[in-house]
């Protein structure tokens, strides 16, 4: 049975360093949620107090509607994937996938028919008799996993279980995590710096950043709708362009203007009256190129070519802005190094947000 | 081919020069002074001496033949068996049991550390004097501590029964100190997360200790397990100090017979034939350790 999982105001210290603050989100039963933020942003602390791994400081932890504050990990009935996987080096694959079933007092013949089923759905039955040095890392990787699917636990918490393996193999291990996820339908917590596993995985997505919750949605909203500048430009990649300036009035309605710059603004965009400072901003795929003498051209000129095959990424200087503009076009456009460009926002697909809070207007 | 194996020969020769270079004074040391004693050891052993003489008599394997028939020294290398085991054994639990202690997270663990291996740095004669007072079964603290609970003190200089477990507490609590840092060495390098990892699989504390714990101090176990019976075997001071090897020969051990053999009675022929004995005997029983442990201990 998967569980929901929910934070209460958890907080979490350790000395002056303030990990995880007034934490308060819910996560359903069968959810794939992945927790995803700069390093230090307090991911693993949160995870490990799911765990029953570190204490709270304050607040309350509910497994299945019940609080499990101060309860030991074995009573919670979790299990997590380590980093490190931290396998038990002297015994076998087998035996790692069994210790905690016989730590349960499971009948051994239950014992031989799971671990047998979780090697076959992980591909590991001709490894059960080896040590876990004698396995490669992507191996490693899968023994670490099924010990803890073997337990058949109601929530699953992952912290970045990908990252010590290559490239190819994150790729292909992501895509059978999610499968897996769905085929079992455990809740699952996943934890991740990683962008891309965050928008590919999960079901909904929980973005940290200093100990504080910036947002919780779906990737797509968490997308197309970040709650701020720190969500707009972690996630999606290349990040999102902004550009500092004010909002005026300008006739009937509104305008953005900054050095170089003037876009009318569609009516609803901004809240009615508001004026002054803002931070506009751009997705990368909402930018195209333009005539040099288009007055809603931001022109510039071309410092880097990044062609990817499927598209091409144009990184351009602009006066009076900080760091480049970066642009996807498709991969046929022709631009060179060093020439002089200029590039028109979709105006409709523009995001604001408040100079001085960050917050989305 | 031909000339990309004779660079290799070469290379190879090259690395050979500078390894003998670098070994050769080591080796040469060794040589003289631990192979060539060890070699005539054996030699003398052959021999009937009094160290001063000029006359080495010849007697084959008398000395060999005459030692091992007598019951005197079948009672001495029992006494052997009984201290090696017996401080081995304790050393081993006790200094298993005080780095588990010491590898919590409490206050005040560092100056027990220290207390507990300075006896280790000081000599066995100096720790075996403070046993003596230790010990008095009149005047001494364990007998004033006894005499709290009401239990008289045995007496332990001139008691057989009692002499020997004297000697070993006191070589136990010498030696302790060595043992527990290697244990707490070997502690340390273990990484949390097995026992993180044990704790969400379900295991308790005692779960942990003998699946995570104890296999991941093998290796530790093994060395300390042969380190400490070799040198238990060769105890000398304390006894020196303590018993001379009395009450009755109750103390006696076979290095400790060794000496007496060789710098009191001046049987050199005799102290040769037990120091070959003994050299033997550690060899097997090393050798032993090695083999039997060897399966079950885990090198990561
Ligand atoms: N045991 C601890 N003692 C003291 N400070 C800690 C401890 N564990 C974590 N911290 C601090 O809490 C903050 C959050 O750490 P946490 O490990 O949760 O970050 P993270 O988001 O998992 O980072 P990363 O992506 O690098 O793993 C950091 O500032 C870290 O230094
Ligand atoms: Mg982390």
């Amino acid at each position: 049975m998967p569980a929901s999982v929910s934070f209460e105001h958890v907080n979490k210290t350790f000395g002056d360093v303030h990990a995880v603050r007034d934490l308060t989100m819910e996560i359903d039963e069968g959810e794939f949620l992945v927790l995803v933020g700069p390093s230090g942003c307090g991911k693993t602390t949160a995870l490990r107090m799911v765990a029953g791994l570190e204490d709270l400081t304050s607040g309350s932890i509910r497994i299945a509607d019940e609080v499990v504050n101060g309860r030991e990990p074995r009573d919670r009935d979790i299990a997590m994937v380590f980093q490190s996987y931290a396998l038990y080096p002297h015994m076998s694959v087998f035996d790692n996938l069994a210790f905690g079933l016989r730590q349960r007092k499971t009948p051994d013949d239950e014992i031989q028919r799971r671990v047998a089923d979780t090697a076959a759905m992980l591909g590991l039955e001709d490894l059960l008799a080896r040590k876990p040095r004698q396995l490669s890392g992507g191996q490693r990787q899968r023994v670490a996993l099924g010990r803890a699917i073997v337990r058949r636990p109601n929530v699953f918490l992952m912290d970045e279980p990908l990252s010590n393996l290559d490239a190819h193999l994150r790729l292909r291990t992501r895509g059978e995590i999610v499968t897996l996820q769905r085929q079992l339908q455990t809740t699952v917590i996943y934890v991740t710096h990683d962008q891309v596993e965050a928008m590919t995985m999960g079901t909904r997505i929980a973005v940290l950043n200093q100990g504080v919750l910036q947002q919780v949605d779906t990737p797509q909203h968490l997308y197309d709708h970040p709650a701020n500048v720190f969500v707009a430009t972690f996630i999606g990649s290349p990040a999102m362009n902004l550009f500092s300036g004010e909002v005026t009035a300008a006739g009937e309605g509104l305008a953005f203007s900054a050095t170089g710059m003037r876009f009318p603004l569609a009516p609803g965009l901004v809240p009615v009256g508001h004026t002054g400072a803002v931070i506009l901003g751009f997705r990368p795929e909402h930018l195209r190129l333009t005539a040099t003498d288009d007055p809603l051209g931001v022109p510039g000129e071309v410092t880097l070519l990044e062609p990817l095959g499927s598209d091409l990424f144009v990184s351009v200087r602009v006066a009076g802005h900080e760091g480049a503009v970066v642009a996807r076009l498709a991969p046929e456009t022709v631009v060179r190094v060093g020439e002089r460009i200029a590039l028109a926002p979709d105006l409709s697909k523009a995001h604001l947000f408040a100079a001085d809070t960050g917050a989305r207007l | 081919m031909n000339s990309a194996r004779r660079t290799g020969d070469r290379h190879a020769l090259r690395d050979y020069a500078l390894f003998a270079a670098f070994v050769a004074p080591n080796l040469l040391l060794l040589l003289l002074f631990v192979y060539r004693p060890l070699v005539q050891g054996v030699w003398l052993s052959f021999f009937s001496w009094d160290l001063i003489s000029p006359d080495w008599e010849w007697v084959g394997l008398d000395n060999y033949r005459e030692y091992l028939t007598d019951s005197a020294s079948h009672y001495i290398l029992r006494n052997t068996l009984i201290f090696s085991v017996g401080t081995v054994i304790g050393s081993m639990s006790l200094g298993l049991g005080l780095a588990l202690l010491l590898n919590l997270p409490l206050r005040g663990r560092e100056v027990v550390r220290t207390i507990l291996f300075t006896p280790y740095v000081i000599s066995g004669a100096a720790i075996g004097v403070v046993w003596l007072f230790i010990f008095d079964p009149r005047l001494g603290l364990l007998a004033a501590l006894l005499a709290k609970v009401g239990l008289p003190s045995p007496d332990w200089f001139n008691d057989p029964n009692w002499a020997m477990p004297m000697v070993i507490i006191a070589y136990v609590w010498k030696n302790l100190g060595y043992t527990v840092v290697v244990f707490l060495a070997g502690l340390q390098s273990i990484p949390g997360d097995l026992y993180e990892a044990a704790r969400v699989d379900g295991a308790g504390s005692w779960s942990r200790l003998r699946h995570v714990t104890l296999p991941m101090l093998s290796p530790v176990t093994l060395f300390l397990l042969v380190t400490n019976t070799l040198s238990s075997v060769q105890a000398f001071d304390m006894i020196r100090v303590m018993t001379q090897g009395g009450p009755l020969e109750a103390t006696k051990t076979m290095n400790y017979q060794l000496y007496e053999e060789g710098f009191v009675r001046f049987h050199v022929g005799t102290a040769s034939t037990i120091a070959t004995l003994l050299f033997l005997l550690l060899l097997a029983t090393t050798l032993l350790q090695l083999r039997t442990m060897e399966r079950r201990v885990h090198y990561s």
